[in-house]
């Protein structure tokens, strides 16, 4: 990755940190990236409340859209359960993030749903429940792992300014000017204003491609102490 | 076009409703305005006739179909003191027919007569409750009956029962996991329509928070159970305010672009509360571990997908 010695995260970061899955592929190395005792691991309030989010706005997706297939179990056709199931979520749900939420749920568990939707309402609500048991579960857990002290297995910064484009302005339009997406515009002079703050370089690790990585030269030019790392290369 | 509103026969309506009143519960007789206006829209559900129908128009709103129109009309028929009020201890103002006018008994009136007789003959008119029920039925989003008469009622419930059986908290527990299945049921029932998208989000987040609590509370924090009913108060005060927008009569029409700004500051704030929760929580369970929760199955399916999902590695 580099030297830094403190990381920054970002949401996909802290979310993969909440699974344990995929050991043949990448994320085979991410518990041993999460104890890997090399690194001081750090993230912001907002990309904790953005996890939060995800995974809220995750078990809405899936129950809507569970909904809408036990009202009418019809439109799946057996001969090919992903693509209709898939068919019919992207006439339900038209933002991008939804859509990509949807998918996944829907590759992942295409079976589990056909069967718990065309069944009784007992077990379609069971199904119901579990997810939102399961989606409980990682929440608290999210909370447990990243807290606001030194020792956590990743440090909350909850002190960040609000509005990055009042108290980085010039850093915040320079980079804006390129990414185009505030969101992680604010993310990256988070993790700014916590190197500012520690008074050391940080690494700020990421999956994202479309605004982070893709942008990487432009972010570590505009903010010397900020290197941005792909995951995938731990 | 606009349809045009026959006040004098609104009036006529409230008074034949406030006679029936007194027909039926005589010296008991005093109803809220949200009896007149419900009983109105199920005249309206229930008649034909087009001049009766454009004279009441409606939009769904935080208590169900409500109609300004009524609400002047009731207001005019009080100050000329054909309606006298009584306040209840908790504030409802409720009306009672003082004097009977001569009514003019227009055609549309005579066929709107019969109807409302046999409506108020089949509704107890102690019973508000139960009218509301049937009314929300019919709600433009099944969402609606299942937040409004069912999971708000269940919170309040829930917030009384904690004062009055805090030693029984096997009941209590039983009575919590009900609610809380209650609002993920809320939550799958979410309208998927474009106008809440916003919304939506937010609520989502209230569900997570709201669960939380739920799950890491002992039912000693009356502080944040207070929250969280305030923050489910106004989530439908919020929601309510994007149904007018959708289900309106078309005599309200020109007030669409003033409701949409009222819609989009109610969910800003909306926002700025269920975040407020959020540090309210974060804040009390700080130190939070994992023995206060079970551990993870080995399938972890759905979390696996809300990973895949995010990080768009399908």
């Amino acid at each position: 990755m580099n030297s830094n010695k403190n990381h920054f995260l970002d949401t996909s970061i802290v979310l993969t940190g909440l699974i344990k899955w995929r050991k043949e592929e990448f994320h085979e190395k991410a518990n041993q990236y999460f104890d890997d005792r090399k690194f001081i691991r750090i993230t912001s309030i907002r990309v904790f409340s953005e996890a939060q989010s995800v995974m809220n706005n995750s078990r809405r997706i899936y129950s809507q859209f569970l909904q809408k297939m036990y009202e009418n179990p019809s439109v799946i056709r057996t001969s090919d359960l992903e693509g209709s199931m898939i068919f019919e979520a992207k006439k339900l749900f038209k933002k991008p993030f939804e859509q990509r939420i949807i998918t996944a749920f829907i590759r992942n568990s295409s079976a589990t749903i056909f069967s718990a939707v065309s069944t009784d309402a007992e077990t379609f609500q069971k199904y119901l429940t579990q997810i939102a048991q399961e989606i409980h579960k990682g929440i608290l857990e999210l909370m447990i792992v990243c807290q606001p002290r030194q020792g956590a297995k990743i440090a909350r910064f909850d002190r960040c300014p609000s509005d990055h484009s009042k108290y980085y302005p010039n850093d915040f339009q320079v980079l804006e000017s390129k990414i185009n997406y505030p969101p992680d515009t604010e993310v990256i002079l988070d993790a700014y204003f916590i190197s500012n703050k520690i008074k050391h370089n940080i690494s700020l690790i990421t999956l994202d491609n479309e605004h982070m990585l893709s942008n990487k030269s432009h972010i570590e030019a505009t903010l010397q102490t900020i290197k941005v790392c792909d995951f995938r290369q731990y | 076009m606009v349809a045009m509103v026959n006040g004098a026969l609104v009036r006529n309506l409230l008074i034949a409703i406030g006679e029936q009143d007194l027909k039926i519960r005589k010296e008991k007789a005093a109803l809220s305005i949200t009896w007149f206006q419900k009983i109105l829209f199920d005249l309206k559900q229930k008649i034909d006739n087009k001049e009766i129908r454009d004279s009441l128009p409606f939009y769904w709103y935080k208590h169900g179909p409500f109609s300004e129109v009524i609400q002047q009309e009731l207001t005019t028929l009080y100050e000329e003191e054909v309606f006298s009020q009584i306040t209840t201890e908790n504030g409802v103002v409720l009306y009672r027919l003082k004097k009977t006018p001569k009514v003019i008994n227009e055609k549309s009136f005579l066929v709107a007569h019969t109807v409302l007789t046999q409506i108020i003959s089949e509704t107890d008119l102690f019973r508000l409750h139960d009218k509301l029920k049937e009314i929300y039925v019919n709600a433009p989003y099944e969402f609606m009956p299942n937040y409004k008469m069912d999971y708000l009622e269940r919170i309040r419930e829930y917030r009384e029962l904690v004062d009055l059986e805090k030693d029984n908290q096997k009941f209590l527990k039983e009575y919590k996991e009900r609610l809380v299945a209650c609002l993920y049921e809320c939550e799958s029932l979410l309208p998927l329509d474009e106008t809440f998208s916003e919304f939506n989000q937010i609520f989502a987040n209230m569900v997570g928070e709201i669960t939380t609590f739920m799950s890491l509370n002992k039912d000693d924090d009356l502080f944040l159970l207070d929250e969280c009913l305030k923050v489910s108060l106004e989530a439908w005060d919020c929601f309510a305010k994007g149904v007018r927008l959708e289900h309106h009569d078309s005599y309200y029409d020109d007030k669409v672009p003033a409701w949409k700004k009222d819609f989009s500051d109610s969910v800003k704030r909306f926002t700025k509360t269920v975040a407020l929760l959020n540090e309210e929580l974060l804040e009390k369970y700080s130190e939070l571990s994992l023995k206060e929760i079970e551990p993870q199955t080995d399938a972890n399916t759905i979390m696996k997908a809300i990973v895949l999902g995010y990080t768009n590695e399908q």
